[in-house]
């Protein structure tokens, strides 16, 4: 029985070193990647689950109901609501006693709809509900349709929404980019473009 | 010991490699599989929305051709209480919509429409119905769920569209025709001698005429130039109504569009399809709209019209004596001291005789002929200045101007007809070859239109305006007794006729937008219309010129002013997601 020499011990332990690198080295990339994957699907989700949000509001609206500021960082717009106290009788649906159509937001007559960015960092894309239309007091607290929303704004706006024909619009464009650190150093960054046919053209 | 079985480290090395790619490829499959569900779920939610969208307009358009095909496209205002029966009932179970199944499959999916309980509402007196429709899309257990409102109504008839419209061949012979305005025919349009159409021509293919819709012949038309300096004020704007031209001073030009204007063209469009004349059958629907929107004609203050004139006994008539022939007939003469005031609509059940000055907005319909004894003018004539560089202002102003429609269930006729010039040169153009038979509506008897009945068992009219009405119709005879009438004559006497009348026939000018299911026909001079001419036979003889200039209100205020209507497209009238 022989012990072994120092030669031999550090050759052993050189490259078992080696191999503990390259296995950790593996361990690391792998772990950055997952980081990264899940950054982006978690981007892509809260930018997917405001877009289709807003989207599915939106489409509601009508042409004299939605305005847009200029540059088109937020839109404030009304909804059809059924408000039955100013109906002749009650009828169960968005329209008056002469046919128009009662324009509001959250089942109350006037009150109108904004998304725009604030919050904490004003990184939050928010939905905000107003006592009037075009302008009011806010009423109630804001819902947060996603987090973590491009920082580097403007420009170009991390949300935003031109209307076309810009006056009266009947198509509305909206973009929603969305960033957040995967790893120190790495930004992942999302973003979404997507069009609304306002339903609601008759005024 | 084992320290001596060296060989085994890289078997360590390997499993420790292979754990880890193992577990980040297990995750990232469970993730990418979650993903693909999620995206699959989308997927199938956004067709899901559109089969529902897809239900609303399937649903909205089968209602539109059911009720269509049951009312012939000429529906009453009373009809639209046939969306009544719709009520409460799931589509597929509604007998009186009969559609395919109520589900249809499309790709992966289907839809469901129904008529939620008691959101049917209809109003018979202007003829609307409101129907709520909420449809559902289903593609792999996603739903989503649309309603909508709906709206069924009258619109007034694109007739009125024209400066001149005929359900007949159209005739423009002779060069001293204008017709500022489109025009069309509802069979072949011929010219000759050049006339001037500034505005689009129209024919149409109608079989029971024989026509192809062809047009044929010469005619002029202006440069807009031209037309902007020449056209009288009441006929319509250019388009665009000005150059461009920077009016407010900001160093870009603006521009006046305006699509209803002469655009310096007249196109021709040969072959159309028929566009079917609105019928005025029951009165009772125009009585209902008169009553409802509380229409009068009064003069001096006095009211002469209250919503229906020849509803009761002591509506005698122009003679005052009860029993006799003139009876629901009622006599307009405005002068610019004390003109007729027309507001809104109003029904007179016999034959309304009206020349002078009128003020107001009215239509008047009559039960039997409108006739027109001298010029009709109005007291604030409507005025498209040209050029005009405020086009919206100045439809503003025109908006509460005058207007006078004038829809008889018989004749439009104009001059005195009771001159032998009349009847000599009007006369030859109301019977065949120039006259063809024709459908009547059953509600014509009443005033002696049925001649006979087709093999189909629908009544017709030969045609023949000169012969003693088919019931034995009769007018006063000026002594105290009766006589027949024939179709263009009154019930009045000829001497009632005879000693109102504008002299020698020379009529000049006519306000007023004019609709007949039968005959206009007159003797006038050199003649304007500012309004339109809506007829099935035209005979106008006319000395020197003849002008129509279109009033444009027949098309954008047609709505307002109560004109003869048909079946409007559905409306949506909201939409929601629920």
């Amino acid at each position: 029985m022989k012990g072994f020499t120092l030669i031999e011990l550090m050759v052993v332990i050189f490259i078992f070193s080696v191999i503990m690198a390259a296995t950790f080295g593996v361990l690391s990339t792998g772990r950055q990647s997952w980081h990264t994957g899940s950054t982006q699907v978690e981007l892509q989700q809260e930018t997917r689950r405001a877009m289709d949000r807003m989207v599915r509001e939106l489409r509601e609206s009508g042409s004299t109901h939605i305005s847009i500021p200029v540059g088109g960082s937020s839109i404030t717009f009304q909804v059809p609501i059924d408000e039955d106290t100013i109906d002749t009788t009650v009828d169960d649906d968005v329209l008056d006693g002469n046919g128009n159509i009662e324009w509001g937001a959250g089942g109350s007559l006037g009150r109108s709809i904004q998304y725009l960015l604030g919050g904490l960092n004003n990184r939050q894309l928010l939905r905000r509900v107003f006592s009037g239309y075009p302008t009011g007091v806010q009423v109630g607290a804001d819902v947060i349709l996603a987090n973590n929303i491009r920082s580097d704004s403007p420009p170009p706006n991390a949300l935003m929404f031109i209307g076309s024909p810009a006056g009266n619009p009947t198509i509305i464009s909206i973009e929603v980019s969305a960033q957040k650190d995967a790893v120190p150093g790495r930004q992942m960054q999302s973003t979404l473009n997507s069009q609304v046919t306002l339903r609601n053209l008759r005024n | 010991m084992f320290l001596r079985d060296k060989k085994g480290i890289m078997l360590i090395a390997c499993y420790l490699v292979v754990v880890v790619l193992t577990i980040l490829g297990s995750a990232f499959l469970v993730r990418s599989i979650s993903e693909k569900r999620i995206a699959e779920r989308e997927r199938d939610s956004l067709q899901a929305f559109y089969l529902a969208e897809a239900g609303i307009d399937r649903a909205a358009g089968e209602l539109y051709s059911t009720f269509e095909n049951n009312f012939t496209s000429h529906p009453t205002p009373q009809n639209f209480s046939w969306f009544d029966g719709l009520d409460d009932t799931p589509r597929s179970e509604n007998p009186a919509y009969a559609g395919p199944p109520v589900n249809t499959l499309l790709g992966e999916g289907a839809y469901s429409v129904i008529l939620p309980p008691g959101t049917v509402s209809v109003d018979i007196i202007t003829g609307q119905a409101d129907v709520t429709l909420e449809s559902t899309g289903n593609v792999n257990n996603i739903t989503r769920t649309v309603r909508s409102v709906i709206r069924y109504s009258l619109e007034p008839s694109r007739v009125f569209d024209y400066s001149y419209f005929v359900n007949n061949f159209g005739w423009f012979w002779g060069g001293g025709i204008t017709a500022n305005g489109d025009i069309r025919s509802n069979g072949n349009f011929s010219f000759n001698g050049n006339p001037t159409v500034n505005g689009d021509i129209y024919a149409s293919v109608n079989p029971d005429l024989g026509a192809n819709g062809d047009i044929t012949g010469n005619s002029r038309n202006d440069t807009i130039d031209f037309y902007r300096s020449q056209a009288d004020d009441e006929a319509r704007p250019t388009n665009p109504t000005a150059d461009p031209q920077d009016i407010d001073g900001d160093g870009v030009d603006e521009e006046f569009p305006y699509p209803d204007g002469y655009d310096g063209a007249s196109e021709r469009f040969p072959n159309q399809t028929l566009l079917e004349m609105p019928y005025l059958g029951d009165l009772q629907v125009y009585r209902d709209l008169a009553v409802n929107k509380g229409g009068t004609i009064k003069q001096g203050g006095v009211v002469l019209v209250n919503a229906v004139y020849g509803d009761d006994a002591l509506d005698c008539g122009p003679d005052g004596i009860c029993g006799t022939a003139d009876d629901d007939c009622i006599v307009l003469i405005g002068t610019a001291a004390n003109p007729v005031e027309l507001n809104g609509p109003v029904v007179v059940e016999g034959d309304v005789i009206i020349r002078g000055v009128v003020k107001g907005q009215g239509i008047i319909y009559s039960g039997r002929n409108t006739h027109i004894i001298g010029d009709i003018t109005y007291q604030n004539p409507p005025a498209w200045p040209k050029p005009d560089t405020a086009p919206a202002a100045t439809d503003a102003v025109n908006d509460t101007r005058d207007f006078l429609g004038l829809a008889s269930k018989g004749n439009v006729v104009i001059g005195d007809y009771t001159r032998n010039d009349w009847k000599a040169t009007v006369g030859g153009y109301l019977e065949p070859p120039f006259t063809q038979a024709y459908n009547v509506d059953p509600t014509d008897e009443d005033i002696g239109y049925i001649s006979g009945y087709d093999e189909d068992g629908n009544p017709f009219f030969d045609g023949n305006y000169t012969n003693s009405e088919g019931d034995g119709g009769t007018k006063d005879d000026g002594k105290g007794g009766e006589e027949i009438r024939t179709y263009y004559e009154s019930s009045l006497s000829d001497d009632f006729i005879k000693a109102n009348a504008a002299a020698s026939n020379q009529i000049r000018r006519v306000d007023a937008v004019s609709y007949t299911n039968h005959a206009f026909a007159g003797r006038v001079g050199a003649f304007t219309v500012n309004g339109t001419i809506v007829s099935r036979d035209e005979a106008i003889i006319y000395s020197g010129s003849i002008t129509m200039n279109y009033d444009i209100r027949a098309k954008t205020k047609g709505d307002d002013f109560h004109l003869p209507g048909e079946l409007a497209l559905p409306q949506t009238m909201s939409w929601e997601e629920n």
